[in-house]
């Protein structure tokens, strides 16, 4: 199914949780909404969901506006952060329970919700309660419990912040072939990057209930519109300098260095974002940065160096044969591809194109 | 926290004293002697003398009338007041458990009976019920309904007794629900609501479901409270088990035997009486609340 939200907003009092959104999902994606709480995520699922009614804006299924509908007539599946079981039914009775709204005659019922539990692999669990269950099997439940009516749109709200880090790697990627087995729609909010970026085909990126940056996981990190979604995404999280643009350099804020660029721009203030992973130990490049080594921590195959320019401090991934020292000052070479410029005024993402020639890129 | 020493124990046991003294002569004690009386055939009261000991207050009670009336209003009047009450201060406990307007005002007023005095609550309702003037006749007449003799009718006396008492109950009752009812998680609406389930089916298959260990709670209290009426009787019927004995319960029944004919024996052996039934019934509680209270 398809969904369209058209400048869809929420005010809570006078508080707008969400405000004009503008969202197309084609049929079968998998889009997670990601942000920081608070960003109003929640509030956009609960919306699609029908549990809030937006305020303002239009909400679309296959072209059928949906705004006035309830829940339970929207033909969705839902899976809440804490799954929401009935305590007082037990594994196939939760599963079974939306085809029992339905009026489905049991016999068929029966098969459809046994079907659906081995899809999940909880198919010899059926007997228990919810608390006789650990958390990724109560996850597995609930997302049979979702999918039994054969919805047309999965809707998962937080889903995976209640399990443990490798229960939840393995249910991310559940999610992730469940999703593709069935080629439903599905709509996945989380505050968790990691998470956005591996399962989605598309990434909803919120801050204070307003779009920041909808486009493919991979696009939003290689090329952020902002300097909210630079930051936001990449762990450690990216560096940032201050600079002002003249004379096609950007000159580093407190320092003797400039960066070379083209661009049109003249005599603007700017931030710079580099990717730690972008830097590597410049040998023989036309344009370097010169930086003092303050601390070096061992991180399995890489080492990542902090070092300071200037006043700014920053976080580099290095080669473990680069063999540098603390306290060494050192040339810093930078990949143009974890290199952006974003306007001091607005933080946008400025038209600028790096003019050196590293050896690595 | 440590062990228990023999130190700490003592000390424990000084602070446990005073409530203990008190629990002990006028509790445990009446308990246990009332159970020596129910015992006595032939007992001197004034110089505490048994000339002897046997079963004739029991043989006593399984041959008499009055008794077997007694017991009969009483259960009538459980069966009369527990469903009823259990079923209304549900109901209002969730009418109050939503939005409206002035919500704490009417958690208030409905408290109130709960917490006035049976003696002051009785008269207002003596008045009601009045054959003449009551308000209650007053309305039915709007609807034309002949006047009831509420009070005076053998028929009728019981369902006011009934009345009266489910109205007094509802306030505990409903506060007990309220309680319970927002203990349930508002998710399990919400999962519900997405599962298809219309207000009325959320109705029976989450909020019964989940509130089975409150209603549980309510059933047993309410039962053990009804099965002991006796207060209301009393201030309602002026001193009376209603007329021609139709408000006699087991409660008031003791009373009359101790206080009325001090037939001593025969009021302790029906208080044992009372007291096996409530036990049996209160075990068959537990029994089915084991089995459908469970997750």
């Amino acid at each position: 199914m398809k969904v369209k939200l058209n400048n869809l907003s929420m005010k809570f009092q006078d508080v707008v949780a969400v405000k004009e959104l503008n969202l197309s999902i084609d049929k079968g994606k998998l889009v997670s909404i990601l942000g920081p709480s608070g960003c109003g995520k929640s509030t956009t699922l609960y919306m699609i969901a029908g549990i809030y009614k937006p305020t303002d804006g239009e909400l679309f299924f296959n072209e059928k506006l949906m705004n006035g509908l309830e829940p339970e007539h929207r033909e969705i599946g839902m899976v809440f952060q804490n799954y929401a079981l009935y305590p007082h039914m037990t594994v196939l009775q939760n599963i079974m329970f939306p085809l029992k709204m339905q009026k489905v005659p049991k016999r068929g019922a029966l098969l459809r919700a046994k079907e659906m539990a081995d899809l999940v692999q909880i198919g010899h669990l059926l007997d228990r309660k919810p608390s006789q269950l650990s958390g990724g099997q109560q996850q597995r439940t609930a997302i049979a419990r979702a999918l039994v009516r054969k919805p047309k749109l999965l809707l998962f709200d937080e889903p995976l912040s209640n399990l443990d880090a490798r229960l939840r790697i393995e249910m991310r990627e559940e999610i992730r072939r469940i999703q593709k087995e069935l080629a439903i729609t599905t709509i996945f909010v989380t505050h968790d990057q990691e998470e956005a970026m591996s399962i989605s085909d598309e990434v909803l990126l919120m801050n204070e209930g307003i779009v920041q940056q909808y486009s493919p996981p991979q696009e939003m990190y290689d090329q952020p519109k902002n300097l909210f979604v630079a930051s936001f995404l990449g762990s450690p999280p990216i560096n940032q300098l201050k600079g002002k643009i003249f004379g096609k350099r950007i000159h580093l804020m407190e320092t003797e260095q400039s960066i070379p660029i083209e661009t049109e721009i003249a005599n603007e203030d700017c931030t710079i974002a580099i990717r730690p992973e972008a830097f590597y130990i410049a040998e023989g490049d036309d344009f370097s940065l010169t930086a003092k080594v303050e601390f070096i921590e061992q991180v399995g195959r890489d080492i990542m160096a902090i070092v300071t320019i200037g006043q700014a401090t920053l976080r580099a991934f290095l080669a473990r044969e680069d063999q540098i020292q603390q306290d060494e000052t050192i040339k810093l070479g930078i990949r143009k591809t974890g290199f952006h410029v974003f306007s001091s005024a607005n933080e946008q993402n400025l038209p600028i194109r790096p003019a050196w020639d590293g050896h690595k890129n | 926290m440590g062990r228990p020493t023999l130190k700490s124990t003592f000390t424990a046991f000084l602070y446990l004293l005073p409530a203990l003294l008190i629990i002990t002569v006028f509790t445990i004690y009446p308990i246990i002697k009332s159970l020596l009386i129910s015992f006595y055939n032939d007992y001197d009261f004034f110089q505490d003398i048994v000339y002897e000991r046997g079963i004739d207050s029991y043989i006593y009670l399984w041959n008499d009338p009055n008794f077997h009336l007694a017991l009969k209003n009483t259960f009538i009047f459980v069966i009369g007041v527990v469903p009823c009450s259990i079923i209304l201060s549900l109901l209002i406990a969730i009418l109050l458990n939503t939005n409206i307007k002035l919500r704490a005002l009417f958690r208030t007023v409905y408290f109130i009976p709960f917490v006035t005095s049976v003696v002051a609550v009785s008269i207002v309702w003596r008045w009601i019920f009045h054959t003449e003037y009551g308000v209650l006749n007053y309305f039915l007449g709007l609807f034309g309904v002949d006047p009831i003799a509420w009070l005076t009718d053998p028929k009728w006396a019981m369902p006011s007794l009934i009345i009266l008492s489910i109205w007094k109950g509802l306030g505990y009752n409903i506060i007990i629900f309220l309680a319970g009812l927002q203990n349930i998680n508002d998710q399990y609406y919400l999962a519900a609501k997405i599962d298809g389930a219309s207000a009325i089916k959320r109705f029976f298959f989450i909020t019964v479901p989940l509130l089975s260990p409150t209603t549980f709670f309510v059933s047993v209290v309410s039962i053990i409270g009804s099965f002991k009426v006796f207060d209301e009787i009393y201030a309602l019927f002026g001193g009376q088990p209603g007329p021609a004995s139709s408000a006699l319960t087991v409660v008031y029944y003791i009373f009359e035997k101790f206080y009325g004919e001090w037939n001593f024996g025969v009021a302790s052996a029906a208080a044992y009486c009372l007291f096996i039934i409530i036990f049996i019934l209160t075990l068959i509680q537990l029994y089915i609340g084991k089995r459908k209270v469970t997750y």
